[in-house]
């Protein structure tokens, strides 16, 4: 008697469970092969990753021993150290965060300065101004490249770390301003105006008041510049001569196919986690800009 | 806070653009001056403008000796010759040692262009695409050196006659070019087809006297599922069988004319040629050659030949400075010449080795419009390098073969010293052609090599693409 | 007022940029014309002027021609694996419960890792003695059957003539696949939930909901990628220089590596810029066809 009041309920929630449980079963079958291919993907690029860290903590007769399946049998930092002093990986690694953030900064600031201008000050010429900065978004870099080449060679800058950094400072002038132009124009004029009755000048009124403001959209500007100084190629390729000048790109480019340091693999692969591990850094910590810019820029370019 | 990092910034820039400002100063500065003649032509009038050298009362200035190295400073081969340097400037107080690091491929490149602009190195160590005397695009435009007084002058030890006398027959073939010396040769590289010891013994193979037993060996081996023909990888490796190839078919001289357009009436188009390129396909499409025959990592196809994952490799000696980390302890090898073919014993003698020099050439300080270098302390350098007694002591601690007369060979490669012994010819693999001919030619046959060795094109598409190449060619 | 306080600024901020701009980023494209119908071997003191040669040249050169073919072959590869690969990615990265922002993380790591790196990494790994792939295959019996199938005599990967090109449009896929699919996935968070909503009480769900509301509404999005994927795809350089170490097979010789090539190793300089006037001119033209084309479209939908 007091077994059918109270076994109702229970029936109804093991009805219910039973249901959420093939909901579920049903939800996840839909799933699985989402699941499958995007995992498949994902493991790909953690696993290659894992795999150059691993060669990089084995000594180089293990891997010709044992194969690039098998695991170190005997780990070592003895790659990383090599690379380092005997490979000029760090002399490598010095340039390469010198063009990255110097190359970043000056075009920051340079993009930052002439968008202003372009975007909140109205002057004779202006739109010609814009649209002459804006025709380089259509050329291929190609087309510059012999030119640019003897331009520089004529100025006495070939084989300088100048030469890399007014070539990334003007490289990406254009983008940055079209990204930045377009930033600027969404902030209010009133902040200007109380600025100047407030007796700021003209340059306090960018440093101090607008420039503050535009900081989201020079965060994207420098994040993406970084990035993409960090691994840069074919510029160094061209304008560099002297390998302490190299950055860690053309460097290991050199290393791995220059037949002076043939079959040093290993070291070769503690070069490669040298060259990931801060690009990695910056993107796990700066994921929402990056992938937030990534989309601006693009889809409006 | 926002004002700090932008003040931050704003040094960083500042900093940035003195560092970038000084790295130029050492140059001088180029005005270019370019004028428009005749609608047709532009007229590039460069004038150097010198540094005013304010020259304070102290020693005489000395002079540096620039040296290119293809090693880093930490190499074996770099910390040798950085102790040559001090060597030489003990004994030569006017001189100054400086080394410069050019690594890489195409390191040769950049040393070139360098050169070119007016501010060279002094002496470059190089592979084996390195300066090439005779009719090497630099040679042609005056930037390198002649050696050849020097050469005719006593050696670093008199003792050892003429400079040019120590040095043995074949490293001087490529030396010499009419009448001139382009350079004094780093150390010789001979090329010789490596086999595995232990898969000739488990499979009972005989060491190949011709290309078909060469192919029945590899065939034994196809059966058990062992790759033979290793050695390809890189373009280039893959032409040196192309090479030896027909070398063993046309013979040393006609050959050389071949590839270097000096007779015409031997073509491309010709049996020797088209028979050679059939040969090498037919080696690849029997499936003989390992995996990265063509278009492999080179210095991966031959660790696999020391880790027993392919029977043969043809390479020069300067391997085994590259893998020597690699070998396993237990690994057994022997050395023989690259086979002959059957019906053409007697164009070349069997024992004969193709090979070459790696080189060290000298730029012309004159063309320099720094003062300061000297080619004189250069000479004294090289002069240094190439004695007897020292290369010795070189070849003992780096295992190189010298180019020097009378000093040993290196004792990794067994039975390489019985090679040379016997060897009764030398002839150099197919750089030999940038004696003559321009050198987009060497890179246009590699071109061609591979498109045949990966079958893109048939043996009569490569001989008559090689002919059109050599027709256009200068 | 405050126009004329910040036209102080024009001088200072615009005159550095502008200039910088016009000397390196504009002037040697306008010089390029020049250089194109000019010999220059880099040495001599005399530029020659040789008119239209270098373009009659270029219609005789067989390597040029072979490197178009193949650049053609790996824009459009890559433009019918990455466009709907990434797409499908994008939906199914929204169609998953758990683990969308991993995925998003993950998928994009192969994006920041430098060119020349994601090149090295599949060097060694399709490396037939030091690489993961082949031990693998030949360890699951794979070796004979893969042969046979894909109609080759080894699995060389970046060397056989029938392997070597897909093999690189794969690489091109693994890398750019993360990039595109976050594009993708701007461009479907753009997609109002409500007009989703409002379709599946409908009654409109999977392929039809697809067809009629996401594809159109994506429409913009596609074009973009669309647009940068043949851009990308005609000027590919790094890929392919850093997997040959510069000695580049005719198998997979580009447009871009061969004017490097031209320019810097056979010091052709003249040449090497018409060959880059032509890369122009097929970029521009490219373009324009199609954001015509998928501009017709986007009317029809």
């Amino acid at each position: 008697m007091t077994t059918e009041s109270t076994v109702t309920p229970q029936v109804m929630q093991q009805q219910r469970d039973r249901q959420a449980q093939q909901d579920r079963l049903r939800r996840w079958l839909t799933e699985a092969p989402a699941y499958a291919l995007l995992g498949a993907f994902s493991l790909s690029a953690i696993l290659a990753l894992i795999w150059v860290l691993l060669m990089s903590l084995r000594p180089v007769k293990e891997l010709f021993t044992y194969g690039a399946w098998a695991l170190p049998k005997e780990w070592t930092l003895q790659n990383y150290v090599d690379a380092w002093r005997e490979m000029r990986v760090g002399q490598y690694f010095f340039n390469t965060v010198l063009y990255s953030v110097v190359g970043t900064v000056g075009s920051v600031f340079l993009a930052a300065c002439t968008a202003y201008i372009l975007a909140r000050v109205k002057f004779p010429g202006r739109n010609f101004i814009y649209y002459l900065f804006l025709i380089s978004l259509m050329i291929p870099g190609y087309l510059a490249m012999v030119p640019r080449y003897f331009l520089m060679k004529n100025l006495g800058l070939v084989d300088t770390y100048l030469v890399i950094f007014l070539i990334a400072w003007t490289g990406g002038l254009s983008f940055n301003l079209f990204l930045l132009i377009n930033f600027f124009e969404t902030l209010p004029t009133e902040l200007e105006e109380s600025a100047l009755i407030d007796g700021a000048n003209a340059w306090q009124i960018f440093w101090d008041i607008m420039l503050p403001l535009a900081r989201p959209g020079l965060a994207t500007v420098a994040i993406f510049m970084f990035m993409g100084q960090w691994n840069e190629f074919m510029t160094p390729l061209i304008y560099l001569r002297d390998a302490s000048k190299y950055p860690l790109a053309l460097g290991l480019q050199i290393l791995s196919f220059g037949s002076t340091y043939s079959a040093t693999y290993t070291k070769l692969f503690a070069g490669m986690m040298l060259f990931i591990i801060p690009i990695l850094v910056i993107y796990l910590v700066f994921k929402r800009q990056i992938t937030e810019g990534l989309t601006v820029g693009a889809l409006k370019g | 806070m926002s004002r700090r990092v932008a003040q931050l910034a704003s040094w960083l820039m500042i900093a940035a653009v003195l560092v970038g400002a000084c790295a130029p100063v050492a140059t001088p500065e180029v005005v270019v001056q370019t004028q428009v003649v005749k609608e047709t032509q532009i007229v590039r009038e460069t004038q150097v403008v010198k540094e005013t050298q304010v020259v304070v009362a102290t020693p005489a200035p000395k002079k540096v000796v620039e040296f290119a190295s293809f090693w880093s400073a930490d190499s074996p081969n770099g910390r040798e010759m950085i102790a040559l340097g001090y060597r030489l400037e003990a004994e030569n107080p006017e001189c100054d040692f400086v080394f410069t690091e050019y690594p890489g491929a195409e390191a040769y490149k950049t040393v070139n262009l360098r050169a070119q602009e007016g501010d060279p190195v002094d002496v470059y160590s190089g592979g084996a695409n390195a300066l090439v005397p005779g009719g090497g695009d630099e040679w042609k435009a005056g930037l390198i050196y002649d050696l050849a007084a020097d050469m005719a002058g006593p050696a670093y030890n008199p003792d050892n006659g003429t400079w040019i006398d120590t040095f043995t027959a074949g490293a001087r073939f490529e030396m010499e070019f009419d009448g001139h010396v382009g350079f004094v040769p780093a150390n010789q590289v001979v090329l010789a087809l490596f086999y595995n010891k232990a898969l000739y013994e488990q499979y009972g193979l005989q060491v190949p006297r011709t290309w078909e037993e060469l192919m029945a060996n590899s065939e034994v081996l196809k059966q058990n599922d062992v790759a033979s023909i290793g050695g390809g990888g890189f373009n280039g490796y893959v032409s040196y069988w192309y090479d030896n190839i027909l070398y063993r078919l046309m013979g040393n001289d006609r050959m050389y004319a071949l590839y270097n357009k000096k007779d015409p009436n031997i073509k491309w188009t010709d049996p020797e040629p088209l028979l050679a390129a059939q040969m090498l396909v037919d080696m690849i499409k029997k499936g003989y050659a390992i995996d990265g025959f063509v278009g492999g990592d080179f210095a991966a196809n031959q660790v696999a030949f020391f880790t027993g994952k392919v029977a043969h490799l043809y390479i020069g000696t300067f391997v085994m400075g590259e893998v020597a980390d690699v070998i396993p302890d237990d690994f057994q090898f022997g050395v023989t010449y690259f086979p002959t073919v059957t019906g053409y014993e007697d164009k070349t003698p069997y024992e004969s080795l193709a090979g070459y020099t790696n080189s060290f050439g000298i730029f012309n300080a004159g063309q320099s419009a720094r003062a300061e270098h000297s080619t004189e302390c250069a000479v004294k350098y090289l002069k240094l390098y190439s004695d007897k007694d020292i290369q010795a002591g070189l070849v003992s601690s780096l295992g190189f073969l010298s180019a020097v007369k009378g000093v040993p060979g290196p004792s990794n490669i067994p039975g390489v010293g019985e090679l040379l012994t016997n060897q009764k010819e030398g002839w150099p693999t197919n750089q030999a052609m940038y004696y003559n001919l321009d050198a987009s030619v060497r890179s246009k046959m590699w071109d061609n090599v591979v498109l045949l060795a990966s079958e893109q094109i048939t043996p009569q598409e490569f001989v008559e693409l090689m002919q059109a190449d050599y027709d256009a060619a200068k | 007022m405050l126009q004329r306080e910040l036209r102080k600024l024009v001088i200072p901020f615009l005159g550095p940029s502008l200039a910088l701009y016009l000397v390196i980023g504009l002037w040697p494209n306008l010089e390029a014309f020049y250089w194109a119908l000019t010999e220059y071997d880099g040495l001599a003191p005399i530029q020659t002027y040789v008119g239209l040669e270098n373009f009659s040249t270029m219609l005789a050169d067989r390597r040029w021609w072979g490197a178009v073919n193949n650049t053609i072959y790996f824009a459009i590869g890559t433009i019918i694996t990455l466009l709907p690969i990434s797409l499908l990615f994008a939906i199914l990265i929204m169609s998953v419960r758990r683990g969308r922002e991993f995925f998003k993380t993950t998928i994009y790591i192969p994006s920041i890792l430098s060119v020349v790196i994601v090149a090295f990494l599949w060097v060694f790994l399709l490396d037939s003695t030091i690489g993961l792939f082949n031990p693998a295959l030949k360890a699951l019996g794979l070796t004979e059957p893969l042969k046979q199938l894909l109609g080759v005599n080894s699995l060389n990967w970046l060397g056989h003539p029938k392997l070597a090109k897909p093999t690189i449009v794969l690489i091109q896929l693994w890398q750019g696949l993360g990039f595109y699919t976050l594009l993708f996935l701007a461009g479907l968070a753009k997609i109002p939930g409500e007009l989703l909503d409002a379709a599946r009480i409908d009654g409109a769900a999977g392929w039809g909901l697809f067809r009629h509301i996401t594809w159109p509404l994506l429409f913009p999005t596609t074009q973009t990628v669309l647009l940068l994927l043949i851009i990308n795809g005609v000027q590919i350089f790094t890929l392919v220089y850093a997997l040959s170490g510069g000695g580049i097979s005719p198998l997979t010789q580009v447009m871009a590596t061969y004017i490097y090539r031209t320019a810097f190793t056979d010091r052709l300089f003249g040449y090497a810029t018409a060959l880059s006037v032509f890369l122009m001119a097929v970029v521009m033209a490219l373009t324009i066809v199609s954001r015509e084309l998928t501009k017709r479209e986007a009317i029809e939908m």
